[in-house]
């Protein structure tokens, strides 16, 4: 195996870790923990939500993976010659239609960056709130994480369905 | 109307809806392919004519001698 081949599998592979951990959360966030915090009582909520609880580590670990995905995903492209032509949505149709999946990834990113922790140190209480803004502070986090929850069923499908046999 | 983001299933079912409109986006703006030229009847083009000869090639390149994988030796078609 030459080193082009080799970069390009340890490339896929690390960003298949990081992308596995951060939809993986996303989808643990939307299917399982927002639900389920609407049936559990104030004492219960508040040890998920503690310095340690369930909350900040799987939030710690969902940016953290974003940030990654996105980062050796387009590492991956440049070391494929295929970046430009990805992130301009140019060329033929299965790089136009993974420059679709890379667009909606770094939507995905920024949203968890610049508005999902943001919003969530607020409702953690690592930013100082009373409650009614960490009340509407929560209600933002949970849409801006049901959008990515939607942008990811298109992410995906445009990231795999053009390397799987799709035209 | 109740926020679609409001449930899980709602926000999967846009989701899928937001996929095809995607994907129809994508082929309906895909680069024009060149159409297959179109000759008079009986008239053959060029790139007909090469296909022709390629084809007409596959027989006779099925007839010539060809190494055995195994043992290396250069075997020889069987004549009629």
């Amino acid at each position: 195996m030459d080193g082009q081949l080799f970069g390009e599998y340890l490339l896929r592979w690390l960003h298949f870790l990081f992308g596995f951990t951060w939809i993986g959360l996303l989808y643990y966030f939307n299917l399982v923990q927002i639900p389920s915090l609407k049936n559990i009582s104030a004492e219960a909520k508040a040890e998920v939500f503690k310095e340690g609880g369930i909350a900040r580590t799987a939030l710690f670990y969902f940016r953290w993976a974003a940030i990654g995905t996105v980062l050796v995903g387009l590492a991956l492209l440049a070391h494929k010659g295929m970046l430009v032509q990805a992130l301009t949505l140019s060329g033929p149709t299965n790089i136009r239609g993974l420059g679709i999946g890379c667009w909606l990834g770094i939507i995905m990113m920024l949203n968890v960056w610049l508005i999902i922790w943001p919003k969530q140190q607020t409702v953690l209480g690592i930013v100082p709130a009373t409650a009614e803004e960490k009340a509407a502070a929560g209600r933002t986090a949970m849409l801006a994480s049901r959008t990515n929850f939607l942008l990811s069923i298109p992410m995906l499908f445009f990231m795999e369905a053009f390397s799987h046999g799709l035209n | 109307m109740k926020n679609p983001l409001e449930t899980p299933g709602a926000t999967i079912l846009l989701g899928l809806v937001l996929t095809a409109a995607l994907y129809g986006a994508l082929r309906l703006t895909a680069p024009a392919t060149v159409p297959a030229e179109t000759t008079a009847p009986g008239a053959e083009s060029s790139a007909d004519s090469s296909a022709g000869s390629a084809d007409e090639s596959a027989p006779a390149a099925d007839e010539a001698a060809t190494t055995d994988a195994v043992t290396g030796a250069v075997v020889e078609p069987a004549t009629p």
